[in-house]
């Protein structure tokens, strides 16, 4: 299990941009953006469609890597990386939780949650053990077999979780995670983020939601590629 | 390899997920490999035939053949008898012996066209008198009994050696060691019988072999003495008598290497003692070099055609892995955020599409070999299937997966990851 000293930093950033388009015409969409995610932190970003927000999920997710600024990730200068590394990072270091799910239609339950695994060249057998672990601990231990078509949003978005969370990550980063969901479930999966809070991981949700963001306990605004505010770590 | 044998499985449920679309791409890679199988198959059966023809007739022998002058026999025959002397002769051999030092033995054969009588039945049959050495050097071999002895030759022993076939025809079902044949109108035991010609395949008279396969051998003096060498046909109101000396000349040379001055060296004696070509000379060796030239032909065409065809079904497979990875864009996403590195990707990809070619190379396999079995029963084309043209029918339509695959791989590991995962 990895376990980060509780408190010790996990994500640095430090005048993070990233600009699109061309060197003459540039397109920035995120500037200067200086952000520190301790380990054990609960973290919204909040803010309008176009404040930046899924730039800065990808960045801190690996997905992209920032135009100019520093990103580290447990000390490591991942803006730095190549793609291999980077994808090693994703692997080991990164959760994702998306808003449309993101499970491989034609892999069962199962085989979504061992995905990040086999990546990992984790060997099977044991890549079953944690499996059915994380099934059951998220509830859909009885579903395993399904097809993700044959769940509910709600199941699908757990199973998801249940990926997330299969190499450990430092980091879970969650994207609009109830955005394709009805009030009830949505309900259901941020008293399990809540959870793993409680757990002692570290989560950052991106919503334009207020209702969503008001459970996290540190809330990020963003607009126009800048933090507009920060209410700060909770002490 | 546990990673690249998981990647198998999981390429054998993809393609399982489409059957019919995986079975149709992999329909060119069926017929290429098939094909290519096929095609190896009868060419290698066509260069054992032939070889082993060849190898019959002795790669150290130089063979003469009496033939009737083609310009002879038709003025002639409005005469109510006339005589006509042609073919090999005595002397020939004598000079074939004495002029040339490179040639070991000199074997002459006088043949008869005899009846063989079974009771009432009469078999058309070619009696050849032979010396012992002719069995040695025509790799005639008897599988019951024996074969003619110098001591047969020496008493002029009314002894013979049969083909099993003349048996089967005459549905002899006795020992064959204990019958006395009737040639003509005289006995002669049978000593030896020799197993059936090996191939009797058109190529045979391609080869100046004689089609008969009704061979009878008898002493060579034993012929001379008995029949003498004259033969007469009678026909209506008219008398045909020929006479040939030598029917055939087995020159027998001291090493390979001398079988072709030997063979100038005959030929320059027949042309100086004959006026007519009444003969024909063939060297297998000569024959073995010039089939050589021929299996280069199809040495270089095979694989032209091969490729070609693997070409195309290498295309088919390149075009639906294309669209494949265009399908799944948001599949190679999901995988790359999860911590698949573009060298996984490539992997996956690249062993779906060999796997799928080299089912297509099995079923091909499979779909030759029916083919070739096909072949075999309808026709009478000697083919051969061995492991090696298997074994490189099936590894070529794994290379063609490897080279038609490695493009679409390529191009599925160079997505960039955000694009792909928001990729509708």
């Amino acid at each position: 299990m990895h376990a980060p000293r509780p408190g010790g930093p996990i994500a640095e950033l430090r005048g993070i941009g990233k600009s699109y388009g061309t060197a003459r015409n540039p397109l920035p969409v995120l500037a200067d953006v200086d952000l520190d995610i301790s380990s054990g932190e609960y973290l919204a970003i909040i803010g309008p469609s176009g404040s930046g927000k899924s730039t800065l999920l990808n960045i801190l997710g690996c997905l992209d890597v920032p135009t100019w600024g520093s990103y580290r990730i447990e000390g490591d200068d991942v803006a730095r990386f190549d793609d291999v590394r980077l994808s090693h990072v994703r692997n080991t270091r990164i959760g994702f939780v998306f808003q449309s799910f993101h499970l491989v239609s034609h892999l069962t339950v199962l085989e979504n949650v061992e995905l990040p695994m086999f990546y990992a060249r984790r060997p099977r057998g044991d890549r079953r053990r944690r499996c059915h672990e994380l099934l059951d601990r998220v509830g859909l231990g009885p579903r395993l077999h399904h097809k993700p078509t044959e769940l509910s949003g709600g199941e699908r978005q757990r199973a998801a979780i249940a990926r997330a969370l299969a190499n450990d990550p430092a980091l879970i980063l969650a994207d609009e995670p109830t955005g394709n969901l009805d009030t009830a479930t949505s309900g259901e999966i941020m008293s399990m983020f809540g959870e793993l809070h409680r757990a002692g991981a570290t989560l950052v949700v991106i919503t334009h939601d207020p209702g969503i963001a008001a459970q996290a306990p540190r809330r990020v605004a963003m607009r126009d590629g800048r933090v507009e505010s920060d209410s700060g770590a909770a002490a | 390899m546990t990673f690249v044998l998981e990647l198998v499985r999981e390429a054998l449920r993809n393609l399982g997920r489409h059957k019919l679309r995986s079975f149709l791409t992999a329909l060119g890679i069926i017929f290429g490999v098939a094909s290519v199988l096929s095609m190896i198959s009868t060419g290698e059966g066509a260069r054992r035939a032939i070889m082993s023809q060849i190898q019959q007739l002795g790669i150290r022998n130089i063979i003469l053949n009496a033939r009737k002058p083609p310009d002879e026999g038709k003025a002639q025959t409005q005469g109510t008898s006339f005589r006509l002397t042609y073919g090999l002769t005595f002397h020939d051999r004598d000079q074939i012996d004495e002029t040339l030092p490179m040639i070991e033995k000199v074997l002459p054969v006088h043949d008869l066209d005899q009846w063989i009588w079974f009771g009432s039945r009469r078999i058309e049959a070619k009696v050849r008198g032979v010396t012992p050495d002719y069995f040695e050097h025509l790799q005639l071999v008897p599988w019951l009994g024996r074969a003619l002895t110098p001591l047969d030759q020496a008493d002029r022993a009314r002894v013979c050696v049969v083909r099993s076939e003349l048996l089967r025809q005459a549905h002899y079902v006795g020992d064959p060691l204990k019958l006395d044949l009737k040639v003509g109108t005289q006995f002669f035991r049978v000593v030896g019988v020799l197993p059936d010609a090996e191939f009797q395949s058109p190529n045979r008279l391609a080869l100046g072999i004689d089609e008969r396969a009704l061979e009878v051998y008898v002493p060579y003096q034993t012929v001379i003495d008995r029949f003498g060498l004259q033969v007469t046909i009678r026909r209506a109101g008219s008398r045909e008598s020929s006479e040939v000396e030598l029917h055939q000349i087995v020159c027998v040379v001291d090493s390979e290497e001398d079988v072709l001055p030997a063979a100038r060296g005959v030929q320059a004696i027949l042309e100086r003692f004959h006026e007519k070509k009444d003969y024909e000379v063939t060297v297998p060796l000569e024959l073995l070099e010039s089939r050589r030239k021929t299996q280069r032909v199809f040495d270089i065409v095979l694989p032209i055609v091969a490729g070609v065809s693997l070409l195309v079904g290498g295309i088919g497979i390149l075009n639906i892995m294309l669209a494949s990875i265009t399908e799944r864009t948001r599949e190679i996403g999901i995988r790359r955020a999860l911590g698949a590195t573009g060298l996984d990707i490539t992997w996956q990809f690249l062993v779906e599409t060999v796997t799928l070619s080299g089912i297509g190379g099995l079923l091909g396999v499979g779909l030759g070999v029916a083919g070739v079995h096909v072949l075999r029963a309808f026709t009478q084309w000697e083919a051969v299937i061995t492991p090696g043209s298997i074994a490189l029918s099936f590894g070529t339509s794994c290379l063609t997966g490897v080279i038609f695959g490695l493009y679409p791989a390529r191009q599925a590991a160079a997505m960039e990851p955000i694009r792909a995962l928001r990729h509708e």
